[in-house]
């Protein structure tokens, strides 16, 4: 049962996920991608220089990410945005995440969660 | 900071970076600053947090070919191409066949870099074997961390050896010692029809091998049996012995050996690679104690119950759970008990446990091991250098003359990779394959070594191996050689402009115009080097000649010597002193002999001390009791060896044991305040208190202990005709002494067939054999650097020869504007000059440095000895000179016309 997803394996690793996530508010550049996931996972989650453009070079080989380009593209300053299918895997993923949310949930694993 | 990320970028491949490297630096910068403002502890935290990023995923980056893209699952698509790590392997290899064909074909070229290459690395290996036996390698022991070495002080207050009885009170220290071994080495002799062979020798307790966990290669261990005292003499002989001594005879095991003149029956053949308690050192036979009384008498077999003999070695094993400094504690209660129960041997006598890592041979030698094996390693060290800086000047060499065709493929689209891979193989093929013929010769050196039976003045022959160890060394040091020699000329050539290379036609690398240019640096280093070693060399072989040439106080011309021991004919110590006398009689009577003397040792051969009591004299320090030399000598002995009467008489026949002594000049200046101390006493302490030796007469100093070490206080005493069974007899002869020897041989076998003789020579041949460590130390350093020199003189001949024919063309335009040949020469000979002067300067700079540390071991030269340094500067200067001359004589040769034709 596909949803006619792209061809991306899941779950997604953790990094990936959270990029996704953060471009899905529109363009950034890697500083504004990198403050923007450590400030959402509470500093769980901070991206170095080689992890955030190595995972951004291999989303943009996967069809999940590209760069924006125009205005005399500053190197230090490279934006990326989501394509389609980026946009569908980053939805896909976060409802994939709401199930095992509801089940933990359903279980009294999850602290506040059920009555 | 961020130039060092920049920098430490290189990790990613170069493509990522070319792509990402901006960006990357900004985020690093804008998170670097965040963390400085949060203090110290967070910017390690991010130091870290930085540097994992960067290996993981340069790792990451640089191995993503050989992986799945992580999100697509797909193979990873070719953006660079697409190798897997098999073609990589085959591109290696290819490289490496291609470079091995490039070597054939310059066999002159190859033959002298891997030449060059082995004798550095040989000589390396040769030593670090020596180096790495005695201080590395580890001892073949079952848990040898459990084994402590304890030691009771000497009567100097330092850790030395022990008594039997303290070993077995160590042993019985059951609350800290499982178990407790004795071992003391003391050398005995092997007969055997066709002569006599010293053996280094391991007297043992029974349980020696059971302790330290071996199990002998064949035959049986030891049993208590063999311990007690009137048991049967047994022994187990080494590996090596078995293998060379008893010609691996398959019934070794039940064999009877003739140990200096006893049956000893061996028992077992000790493991393999088991050299004995000291590492570096392989003893040859270990010896069961029940074999002390019948092969050494009562007297020394008396020894394991007295306490004030201390000749044994205790390792002992630690109980579980015990530590060292818990057996440290319980050996100072024993220590203590021991000063209570016995004073007068262990009044003040501490007991020290050692920790395994703690000794390697002996307390008292390892402080001069580190040192000497970093000496030996260092003097190599310079050899492997200098080979080394040869090695680089020939790559630069031979990579001028490829220069054309490396531009020709930087041109054609080599990258700078290709370049150094292409320049790499080629040295480090060439240092490899220097390092197995090193390896080879490292081993033929070790077996000349060995079977030279280095003379080293300890109770056992080096162990020298060739094992995996020192093939891992070798192959290390060539491959760092090849490497980092091979990057000089790679660097150079990957920078080289390709298009003027190609269009001008000439050597792209030129070496550079001026003087000061690598290949240069190089040829000064190297004669510098040679310089240092030189000089190292030269002050210990005029330290030896000083030491030859050292006035003993004897006239040692015209000297003969010949020693026996009686006792093995079935002479007793009662029946031996007429025997001695009569055969000191028929030497005398010889016409070629002008008088003959017995004595138990000869000049500069050693002997005992004795500690006095001189009637009035009191030591500064309060004490009674003086240490002295003593020399056992019959009547003739100073007239004989013309030691100089000063006072009083000589010793005659009539002379009683202990009656009367003659003394040196020292000794009478020393505790009796004049040279002429006759009528003076002194007595022996703890001997009766009026058995008095008085001072018959007073002798000039003789250095005794040994050739090197000055003359001290001496007194000699006669014992008339009781000589014992082994004496030396000498003699003053009217010719040339060695025309003495082979008759002195024949009065002995004439009086005694079956006497095996222990010593027959000449006093020179005795000392120069006396001086064998020197000479070894001499010849050794000697060896290494002419080695030094021999390199650098090819490394000299091969700069200048290059540079003369980098020249053809300018000394052609000089001699046909009218130079004449010689000028020519002159010229070329004057420029290599300059060169050599500044490398003399350094040198003699770096032997300044060095040579004080040696100061210690010369003998009679001072460390800036004048005669060595100029004769070093004179060798190199005269070796220079010969480099330069013979290619600057082929340059003069060529016509003018020829030598701008080349252009």
């Amino acid at each position: 049962m596909t949803y006619g997803a792209p061809p991306t394996r899941t779950p997604l690793k953790p990094a990936v996920f959270h990029i996704l996530l953060a471009l899905s508010q529109g363009q950034l550049h890697g500083l504004a991608i990198a403050d923007s996931v450590e400030a959402e996972t509470e500093g769980d989650i901070r991206l170095g220089p080689g992890t955030l453009y190595r995972s951004l070079k291999e989303m943009s080989e996967a069809g999940l990410v590209a760069q924006v380009t125009g205005e005399a593209a500053d190197p230090r300053r490279k934006v990326y945005e989501l394509t389609e299918n980026g946009r569908t895997l980053v939805q896909v993923e976060a409802e994939r995440l709401a199930r095992v949310l509801e089940v933990a949930r359903s279980r009294h694993v999850l602290g506040g969660g059920g009555q | 900071m961020t130039a060092l990320y920049r920098w430490a970028l290189v990790a990613y491949p170069r493509a990522f970076r070319r792509e990402f490297g901006e960006a990357m630096l900004d985020l690093y910068a804008a998170q670097a600053d965040r963390a400085r403002r949060l203090g110290a502890v967070a910017q390690v935290r991010f130091l870290r947090f930085t540097l994992v990023d960067l290996v993981r995923n340069a790792v990451a980056e640089r191995t993503r070919r050989w992986r799945r893209h992580p999100l697509t699952d797909r193979p990873q698509l070719p953006p660079e191409s697409p190798r897997d790590p098999r073609e990589s392997m085959n591109n290696l290899l290819r490289e490496v066949r291609h470079a091995a064909r490039r070597l054939m074909k310059a066999p002159a070229f190859t033959v002298t870099a891997v030449l060059i290459v082995a004798l550095g690395i040989g000589a390396n290996t040769a030593i670090f074997s020596f180096v790495d036996g005695v201080v590395l390698r580890p001892q073949p022991y079952a848990d040898a961390d459990r084994i402590v070495n304890v030691y009771q002080d000497s009567d100097d207050g330092e850790p030395n050896s022990n008594s039997f009885p303290a070993f077995r009170d160590i042993k019985a220290t059951t609350s800290v010692f499982s178990d407790a071994v004795g071992v003391m080495p003391f050398g005995v002799t092997l007969l055997e029809e066709d002569g006599a062979r010293p053996l280094a020798t391991e007297w043992v307790t029974s349980n020696y091998f059971q302790m330290l966990g071996l199990r002998p290669f064949v035959g049986r261990d030891f049993t208590p049996a063999d311990q007690v005292d009137g048991g049967e003499p047994v022994a187990i002989v080494a590996y090596g012995s078995w293998q060379t001594l008893f010609g691996a005879d398959p019934d070794i095991v039940g064999r009877r050996i003739n140990i200096d003149g006893t049956q000893v029956t061996v028992v077992g053949v000790a493991p393999r690679d088991y050299g004995g308690i000291l590492p570096g050192f392989r003893a040859e036979i270990w010896m069961g104690l029940a074999g002390l009384r019948p092969i050494f008498g009562d007297y020394v077999a008396n020894t394991r119950d007295n306490r004030g003999d201390h000749w044994f070695q205790v390792k002992a094993r630690l109980q579980p759970d015990v530590t060292p400094e818990q057996s440290q504690a319980a050996m100072t209660a024993l220590a203590d008990r021991l000063a209570t129960e016995f004073p007068e041997f262990n009044q003040g006598r501490r007991m020290t446990v050692f920790a395994p890592d703690q000794v390697r041979l002996h307390p008292s030698f390892d402080s001069q091991l580190v040192p000497m094996s970093v000496g030996l390693m260092g003097i190599v060290g310079l050899v492997l250098l200098i080979a080394c800086s040869n090695l680089a000047n020939l790559l630069l060499l031979r990579s001028a003359a490829r220069s054309k065709d490396i531009s020709v493929r930087m041109a054609l689209g080599a990258s700078r990779g290709q370049v150094f891979t292409h320049v790499l193989s080629e040295s480090v093929l060439l240092s490899l394959t220097g390092g197995a013929v090193g390896l080879l010769l490292a081993r033929w050196a070790i077996g000349a070594f060995t079977a030279a039976e280095l003379p080293l003045g300890l109770p056992a022959a080096p162990d020298l191996r060739v094992d995996p160890r020192m093939m891992l060394f070798s192959a290390g040091l060539a491959l760092a050689t090849g490497v980092i020699f091979g990057l000089i000329p790679a660097w150079r050539l990957s920078r080289s402009d390709v298009v003027s290379s190609i269009r001008e036609n000439v050597t792209p690398i030129a070496l550079g115009r001026g003087r000061f240019t690598l290949r240069n640096a190089l040829v000064v280093g190297q004669v510098a080097l040679s310089f240092v070693l030189l000089v190292v060399a030269g002050l210990f072989v005029r330290s030896l000649g000083a030491a030859s040439n050292a006035d003993l106080g004897v006239d040692t011309s015209r000297i003969a010597a010949i020693a026996a021991d009686l006792g093995h004919a079935g002479y007793d110590t009662e029946s031996a002193g007429p025997a001695w006398e009569q055969l000191r009689q028929r030497i005398e009577a010889s016409p070629a002999v002008e008088s003959a003397a017995l004595t138990l040792a000869l000049p500069a051969g050693g002997g005992g001390s004795s500690t006095l009591i001189v009637d009035g004299y009191v030591d500064p320090d309060g004490t009674e009791a003086v240490e002295v030399d003593r020399s056992v000598v019959g009547p003739g002995y100073f007239r004989t060896l013309g030691i100089p009467l000063l006072h009083g008489r000589a010793f005659t026949t009539d002379d009683e044991i202990g009656r009367t002594a003659v003394i040196s000049e020292s000794m009478a200046r020393a505790y009796f305040g004049d040279v002429d101390a006759v009528g003076g006493r002194f007595r022996g302490q703890g001997s009766d208190e009026n058995a008095w030796t008085d001072v018959g007469g007073v002798v000039g100093d003789v250095r005794t202990s040994s050739a090197t070490e000055p003359a001290g206080p001496v007194f000699y005493y006669t014992t008339g005709t009781g000589f014992g069974t082994q004496a030396y007899i000498v003699a003053r002869t009217t010719a040339d002494p060695e025309g003495v020897l082979l008759s002195m041989r024949d009065e002995l076998r004439a009086i005694e067939a079956s006497v095996p003789i222990l010593r027959l020579t000449t006093m020179e041949g005795f000392v120069a054999e006396s001086l064998q460590m020197e000479r070894f130390t001499a010849r050794l350093l000697s060896g290494f650097g002419i080695l030094g020199l021999t390199l650098a003189a090819l490394g000299m001949y091969a700069v200048v020869g290059f540079a003369v024919q980098r020249r053809t063309a300018e000394l052609g335009i000089r001699m046909a504007l009218g130079a004449a040949r010689g000028q020519v020469i002159r010229m070329v000979i004057r420029e290599v000059m300059t060169l050599i002067v500044i490398a003399l300067g350094l040198g003699l700079l770096g032997a300044m440095l060095i040579t004080p540390g040696i100061s210690s071991v010369l003998f009679g030269v001072s460390p800036t000895d004048p005669v060595t340094l100029m004769a070093t500067s004179l060798l190199l200067a005269a070796t220079a000179a010969l480099a330069t001359w013979l290619p600057a004589r082929r340059a003069a040769g060529v016509s003018p016309v020829q030598a701008l034709r080349a252009k």
